[in-house]
């Protein structure tokens, strides 16, 4: 099953294929994204979506169709004969949207009900509904959670409301919120998934506060808010809730939250790194995935990432969970071929996507949504890819040993035994000097480095090595002969060293803007 | 074995087994005799849902693949936690793949206990003749631990309705044998929930003051 995609620019009643070419390449650079489909033309065979792109107004518009073997000889055919839908770009690049593309069906069912919907087609401006799909009930239970969050309709002034008591200071639900965040702030307990138990109890547990006792006018609110339903809509409050503790309870402790899982998973973290390290020479196959199975082209792996950077930046576990099954989306579109696609070529494909993809927090983020999502999600569609994620890192951390129990905690050990490593341009280790500026003290970090790599890996191996929640604030320095040059993100650390071998020369991880005066004995410890 | 307001049971499975027996295949195939409107192709065979009408129970399956290379075998318990049911699945013939079965089985029951209804699946009796693994020592090692055993070809779509049936009906029996015992244990962790401080203090979800 082929699809064919074109790319079009201009009014959508004239422009034919000619123009089409040549307006392709300014397409592509607009919007990388459409590397993606890029590739497909260039005959990769990964177009198994049809998308036909068109600029029908001065704004930029996505036309997406499934119709077969569009020849694109004019658009009337495309708009007339077949199911389309158009979308914003930003719509577009929504990882609701982009699950639609991984399942041609339920693209077609869109665009049909779009269609159907809209007699006056080419006026037609559609919002991109949810992939509707029978044999994903859970997937639905996501959106609906999600659902209940968006800005519009009856669940906006519930949450609304909800937002307002939180932030009258007179209410008990909002007093139990700021102590709950208070006494987890206060709390020793370092382990973070009793953190994380402790929040979802707590959430869960305002939520029925709210539903089953109500809080002023809370229930009146509902019940307002239940008046206006028509006949065939319901008010999810456990959803419209859901999106309110995310927002009270979620975001406040999300730094905490954060040191959390990167001191207790330090060691997991570390190992990940150096496993992705290995893991980039590594080829598809070592990894296990099959002759027969494709990996995603390096276009794909940068819109995958993409979702992977969604992911890691969104503040709540559901936005979290939405863009890692869009990033998996995405992968499962690329690779689909005419096989059916079962885990035996999912697991492998995903390990060595979060290997390209360089998702050092892979596990730290998994963890955080395991434990933050509704236990009720995690049976589903949700948790399955979830696991799959967890899967893969077991995978990829399976590349490097286990570090025995003598090494258990060798960031914060004596600088005294892997530092020779340091030097040379081939080394597998090089050491940093790390400034903690809360404590006034300097440690000196082993950072794993393949050879060639980018003062930019280092420092993102650092900040999760120092759990700096922060690292666009932070830089490599070389420090030599007391001057202090700042390294580019693209700089190779190794190379720098090999240049100023013989002098007294050291790497040190600090905040961009510190202003420290080092000791001599830091500069000369190694050279 | 979570119940949605609806009313409907979800039922979390697995499927075990080494790579190439045709765990995929099977779930396609079952899942595709439902919706063989659609074009199977555009599934993701890696789970999927389905959902079952017995005994006027509303019940819906979440099935769970599972990569079967050898290199994977430890991930194991992080996709079995919490399953109802596991169907394993070998190739009749391939002994080794028969021998994998045991091994799942010998995890399961250590892990699991009895908590697991156990499926066991002879895949691929489309090629009877090269069977390899014998028809009595599978069913007798079936009947030791306590599992069912069935013959499937995914290819002639054989045994594959009706082992997913069985399987629901088994695990909708413990379901209901065990809820009792799950009432009393959920009354008692609310008891314990009153007692502990600060922060859970509103968090009994059935608190009526």
């Amino acid at each position: 099953m082929m699809w064919f995609k074109k790319l079009f620019r201009g009014k959508c009643e004239k422009r034919t294929e000619d123009t089409a070419g040549s307006s392709k390449d300014e397409w592509i650079n607009k919007f990388d994204y459409l590397n993606i489909f890029k590739e497909a033309e260039d005959g990769c065979s990964i177009a198994t979506e049809a998308l036909e792109v068109v600029q029908t107004e001065p704004r930029e518009i996505y036309a997406l169709t499934t119709i077969r073997n569009f020849r694109g000889d004019t658009l009337d055919e495309f708009v007339c004969e077949s199911e389309w839908v158009l979308v914003t770009p930003d719509q577009f690049s929504e990882p609701r949207f982009q699950r639609h593309l991984t399942r041609t069906d339920t693209l077609t069912a869109l665009c049909k009900t779009v269609a159907d919907s809209n007699l006056n087609k080419k006026r037609a401006e559609i919002i991109a509904k949810s992939p509707n799909c029978h044999c994903h009930e859970t997937a639905g239970r996501v959106r609906a959670l999600r659902g209940g969050r968006s800005t519009r309709g009856a669940g906006a002034a519930i949450r609304a409301y909800a937002l307002h008591l939180a932030q009258d200071k007179s209410t008990t639900f909002a007093q139990n919120i700021d102590n709950f965040i208070a006494c987890t702030l206060d709390s020793k307990e370092t382990c973070p998934q009793v953190m994380m138990r402790n929040m979802r109890q707590f959430m869960s547990g305002m939520k029925n506060y709210l539903v089953k006792h109500g809080e002023r006018e809370f229930e009146k609110e509902v019940e307002k808010e239940r008046l206006k339903l028509k006949p065939t809509e319901f008010l999810n409050l456990d959803a419209i809730l859901e999106g309110v503790m995310h927002r009270v309870v979620v975001v406040p402790l999300r730094a905490r939250l954060y040191a959390r899982l990167a001191a207790w998973h330090a060691r997991d973290v570390r190992r990940l790194h150096a496993a992705l390290e290995r893991a980039a020479h590594a080829t598809p196959l070592q990894l296990g995935v099959k002759e027969t199975t494709k990996v995603p082209s390096s276009a794909v792996l940068a819109v995958i990432s993409k979702h992977f950077l969604k992911m890691q930046e969104a503040d709540s576990p559901l936005d979290k969970l939405e863009n890692l099954l869009a990033a998996i989306s995405v992968m499962f579109n690329a690779i689909r071929g005419e096989r059916s696609l079962g885990a035996d070529d999912l697991l492998p494909v995903l390990a060595w996507t979060v290997a390209r993809c360089r998702l050092v927090c892979a596990e730290l983020e998994a963890e955080l949504m395991a434990g933050l999502l509704p236990p009720a999600l995690l049976a589903g569609e949700g948790g399955y890819y979830l696991t799959a994620l967890f899967s893969a890192v077991a995978v990829l951390k399976r590349l490097v040993p286990e570090p025995g129990a003598d090494t258990a905690t060798p960031w914060r050990r004596g600088s005294s035994d892997s530092g020779r490593a340091g030097a040379g341009a081939g080394a597998a280790v090089v050491r940093v000097v790390l400034p903690d500026e809360c404590r006034g003290n300097i440690r000196h970090v082993p950072v794993p480095c393949r050879p060639g790599a980018r003062a930019r890996d280092l420092c993102r191996a650092l900040a999760h090595a120092a759990h700096i929640t922060n690292p666009q604030d932070y830089a490599l320095f070389a420090l030599h002969d007391g001057h202090e040059t700042m390294l580019n993100e693209n700089d190779c650390p190794q190379e720098v060293m090999s240049e100023k071998s013989g002098q007294n020369f050291t790497l040190a991880y600090r905040r961009i803007d510190a202003k420290i005066a080092w000791p001599q004995q830091a500069l000369l410890s190694y050279p | 074995m979570t119940t949605a307001p609806g009313g409907t049971n979800n039922f979390k499975v697995v499927l075990l087994g080494e790579g190439c027996v045709g765990k995929t295949s099977l779930l396609l195939r079952y899942i595709e005799d439902k919706f063989n409107d659609k074009h199977l192709t555009t599934l993701q065979a890696t789970f999927l849902n389905k959902r079952l009408n017995i005994k006027g129970k509303r019940i819906n399956l979440s099935i769970w693949d599972t990569a079967g290379q050898e290199k994977f075998h430890a991930l194991g318990p992080i996709y079995y936690r919490n399953s109802n049911g596991a169907i394993l699945v070998y190739d009749i013939t391939d002994e080794d793949s028969f021998g994998k079965v045991k091994n799942w089985v010998k995890e399961l029951k250590k892990m699991l206990g009895s908590d697991i209804v156990l499926i066991i699946a002879g895949n691929k009796v489309d090629l009877e003749h090269e069977r390899t693994v014998p028809l009595e020592e599978a069913e007798s090692y079936a009947n030791m631990v306590g599992a069912k055993h069935y013959y499937t070809s995914a290819k002639l779509n054989q045994g594959v309705e009706e082992l997913f049936l069985d399987l629901t009906r088994e695990m909708l029996e413990k379901y209901e044998q065990n809820s009792q015992t799950e009432v009393n244990r959920t009354s008692q962790v609310l008891v314990v929930d009153d007692e502990t401080p600060v922060q859970s203090s509103c968090c009994s979800g059935t608190k009526s003051n």
